[in-house]
């Protein structure tokens, strides 16, 4: 017996140390950045610099975020995160609740159509031109309209909510409620954590985006706090004949300037995630296991 | 199904549709597609209202300029807004404003090219064929025309047109850093720019070991051996991930790299054919067995390693550009390190030889989607002018710069103060249509150890323009070829410079050239030659 728990000590003394060990190797590149980027550049050029700044200075972040740019951008990225993830929910859920009745006529005609544009898709032209065709092009509409309806996550709402007892349904069907009412009042709320999920991925994806802001907008006030970043990254990866022998005038390096501007963009989504992660498992495994 | 449900379900359906409506109504202007096909050459844009006060004060044909939209596609290009002393004098003397995009990365052109959405004026270099897939009369205009139908004195030299004439016998743009070498011979004070190899070592350690001569090859090898024994601690020689062949293979006459065409008597051969190659690689290998350079330095992962090594104080010889000592030493005193750096001379050998083959780099094109051709020609023949040719690239006379009799500006900034340069639109604007020459006269600050460089690559270097007309056509067997062979270099000469034995390097050498000759490289030597003599043809 007390052999046994011995053994068992060990067991879990060596899987604590192996998930111990996968946790630095995970998480010290953040670290690593983060202090980085709260170093001087040119002090960073030297090297050496392991667990914390040796030279510690806001400069990276003033220089950053001197521009007004900033804020505009980042006022646009809340908002089509915000709006985007939204309406990608809402309306991926009105969908998925259609799809799930197995009596819906032509369903598995539906359903075809799904699954063959979840796997091909037009490619970048083909759909620069619809987005031109249907006017969506230099709009807001371009961030927040294009990823209402998304494929993967309508797949997993279709079976999360044929899991919900019929009974349910049934009953309130008897009490009069219509199919919006039952949907509204009912299926949403049970499937919180299906929604809590989707808001991630979907909030996620909308604030990491930064190709439409690229591609499919000229406005400069529709930039996002993404595609500054890139532009950023792109400004400091400037060849050095073009440059002639250009020198930086102050502490930041460029290497300085693209940890910023990693640091600048991972964070709120670090600050959001573990608040959501518990439903993030539960969402994804529901509707996958039969009871 | 009760109607009441039904008119539910319509009214939702409703308010979707609707919302959706708004969300692509809201903001700017929507769906103008840009094709204002409007007869070109009329002079002010649209509907603005011409005032009874005409010719009050106005500078030129109209009064309000017209703007134009300019693509960049360069992402790292370091200005976007038509701002600043340089653009308003522009904009003063031509009635073009301009409105520009940078691109953010390299498949945004070819995005606009694929679906017809293009702006004004594109400026672009021949990255990815896009000079190529630009110069086509369905997309852009053809320079030739627009001048013979609104700028008759655009006068551009002969030669500049032909390394720029497409195969329709049309040229679409005129690339800039590009100078015929009678242009070159003219102005001796126009140098080179940045894009040349130069190498720089630590001042303090080379009179600590006595000065010893640096003159030749086996001076500088027998130096990296001194620093070896005296300063153990120290990597003798550092190379920048993107500069590591050039200083060396220039004193070999490697002329242009492995990727590149030379020529010996009247014909061109593909760079690995090249008999002093070996003798390179065998140099470069002696150099890593004696401990000099380090095996990771073929691996570094960016291009600031180098500059941390030297810097940071743990290397010697640091190759890089020609403005590699004096940019190191602006770190060190920025750093308040107690030592400097100084340039090793440009040639140690009396086989040291640059072939500038360059044809320019990037260029302007006029789309057919332009809403004002004539003035968009008359926008770059003011940027040919010389007066804005120096305005753009020096900037404004007497403010920004005079002219020393000696035939260079004497510049009251320093052009290595890309904050000040960025800010006022210095040498930027300047590169939609400019000239090798004068971008040289603005490296040309005396005194500074990058001009000394400079100097010394100009007297050594002979123009062969025609090699750079040798273009293999995308998507070509050829260029197919070309790019596999490339791609196999790039693997296999890391073997030869890090061979453990003559042996070993002399197998891994010969492997290298059969493996091109089964891909096809004399196939593509005999294209290249078939091109060349249709060039040289042209050109005389």
């Amino acid at each position: 017996m007390a052999r046994a728990r011995q053994k068992d000590l060990l067991f879990d003394a060596f899987i604590y140390t192996i998930l111990f060990c996968i946790m630095l190797v995970m998480l010290y590149p953040f670290f690593y950045v983060l202090i980085i980027s709260f170093n001087k550049g040119t002090d960073s050029m030297l090297g050496d610099i392991y667990l914390w700044s040796r030279s510690f200075t806001l400069e990276n972040y003033a220089m950053f975020l001197s521009d007004p740019k900033w804020y505009k951008a980042l006022v646009v990225t809340v908002m089509r995160t915000v709006i985007g993830t939204f309406l990608g929910v809402t309306f991926t859920c009105l969908v998925a609740y259609g799809l799930s009745h197995r009596d819906l006529l032509f369903g598995k005609v539906y359903f075809s159509v799904v699954i063959f544009a979840m796997y091909f898709s037009g490619g970048l032209i083909p759909y620069y031109v619809v987005l031109r065709s249907i006017g969506l092009l230099n709009t807001f509409g371009v961030y927040v309209v294009p990823s209402m309806l998304s494929t993967f996550f309508l797949l997993i709402a279709v079976s999360f909510f044929r899991e919900i007892p019929a009974e349910l349904k049934e009953s309130a069907v008897i009490d009069g409620a219509s199919e919006f009412k039952i949907f509204w009042s009912i299926v949403l709320p049970v499937s919180l954590p299906l929604l809590a999920t989707m808001s991630l991925f979907l909030g996620v994806g909308q604030w990491n985006s930064w190709l439409d802001s690229a591609y499919f907008v000229q406005e400069d006030w529709l930039r996002t706090l993404t595609f500054r970043m890139i532009e950023i990254i792109n400004k400091s990866n400037i060849p050095r004949e073009a440059l002639g022998a250009g020198a930086t005038t102050s502490g930041v390096t460029n290497y300085s300037l693209q940890v910023t501007s990693m640091v600048v963009s991972v964070a709120p989504i670090v600050c959001v995630y573990p608040f959501l992660q518990k439903y993030f498992v539960q969402g994804i495994m529901l509707g996958s296991v039969k009871g | 199904m009760k109607a009441g449900d039904k008119n539910k379900k319509f009214a939702w359906l409703l308010i979707v549709l609707m919302v959706l409506v708004l969300m692509t109504a809201c903001s700017g202007q929507s769906g103008d597609d840009g094709k204002s096909n409007e007869a070109a050459g009329t002079g002010s844009a649209g509907s603005q209202e011409t005032t009874a006060a005409e010719g009050a004060g106005g500078a030129g044909d109209s009064s309000e300029p017209v703007e134009l939209t300019l693509f960049i596609n360069h992402p790292w290009y370091p200005i976007k807004e038509w701002t600043g002393p340089i653009a308003d004098k522009i904009t003063e003397k031509t009635g073009v404003k301009l409105k520009v995009t940078v691109a953010a990365d390299d498949k945004q052109l070819p995005t606009m090219i694929a679906s017809g959405e293009l702006p004004d004026l594109i400026f672009t270099d021949n990255t990815g064929n896009n000079i190529d897939r630009l110069s086509d009369p369905n997309i852009s205009y053809p320079l030739n025309e627009l001048i013979q139908k609104y700028a008759p004195d655009f006068k551009i030299d002969p030669i500049r047109i032909t390394v720029n004439t497409a195969d329709d016998g049309n040229f679409y743009t005129i690339r800039d850093a590009f100078s015929t070498k009678e242009e070159w011979d003219a102005n001796k004070y126009a140098l080179g720019n940045d894009g040349n190899p130069g190498i720089a070592i630590r001042e303090d350690l080379v009179q600590e070991m006595g000065n010893p001569p640096l003159k030749t090859l086996d001076d500088l090898v027998n130096l990296l051996g001194m620093v070896k024994e005296k300063y153990p601690d120290m990597v003798p020689l550092v190379m920048d991930k993107n500069w590591i062949e050039p200083y060396f293979m220039t004193q070999f006459g490697v002329e242009g790299g492995l990727g590149s065409w030379y020529e010996t008597d009247g014909k061109v051969h593909y760079g690995l054919n090249n008999p002093k190659l070996l003798d390179y690689f065998k140099f470069m290998n002696n150099l890593y067995r004696k401990g000099y350079i380090l095996a990771e330095n073929f691996a570094f992962a960016n291009d600031q390693i180098d500059d941390e090594y030297t810097v940071g104080g743990k290397a010697f010889m640091h190759s890089h550009t020609v403005s590699v000592g004096d940019r190191n030493n602006i770190a060190a005193e920025q750093k308040g390190l107690p030592y400097k750096f100084k340039m090793i001379p440009e040639v140690l050998s009396k086989d040291a030889k640059v072939v500038s083959t360059g044809i320019g780099w990037s260029g302007t094109f006029i789309t057919k989607n332009n809403k004002n051709p004539e003035k968009s020609i008359k926008f770059l023949q003011y940027l040919a002018s010389p007066e804005g040719l120096k305005l753009t690239m020096f900037g404004i006379e007497g403010e920004h710069w005079t002219w020393n009799e000696e035939g260079y500006p004497n510049l009251k900034y320093r052009p290595a103060d890309s904050d000040f340069v960025n800010k006022n639109g210095i040498k930027w604007w300047g590169l939609l249509y400019t000239d090798a020459v004068t971008e040289g006269l603005w490296n040309y600050v005396p005194g500074t150890q990058t001009t000394q460089a400079l100097v010394e690559i100009k007297n050594i270097t002979e123009f062969k323009p025609t090699i750079g007309l040798i273009q293999l056509k995308a998507d070509s067997k050829e260029q197919i070829m070309k790019t596999k062979i490339d791609e196999m270099v790039k693997n296999q000469k890391v073997k030869i410079y890090l061979a453990k034995s003559d042996a070993e390097l002399m197998k891994a050498y010969e492997d290298m050239i059969n493996t091109a000759k089964k891909i096809g490289m004399d196939k593509v030597d005999e294209y290249a030659n078939q091109v060349y003599a249709q060039k040289k043809s042209l050109l005389q």
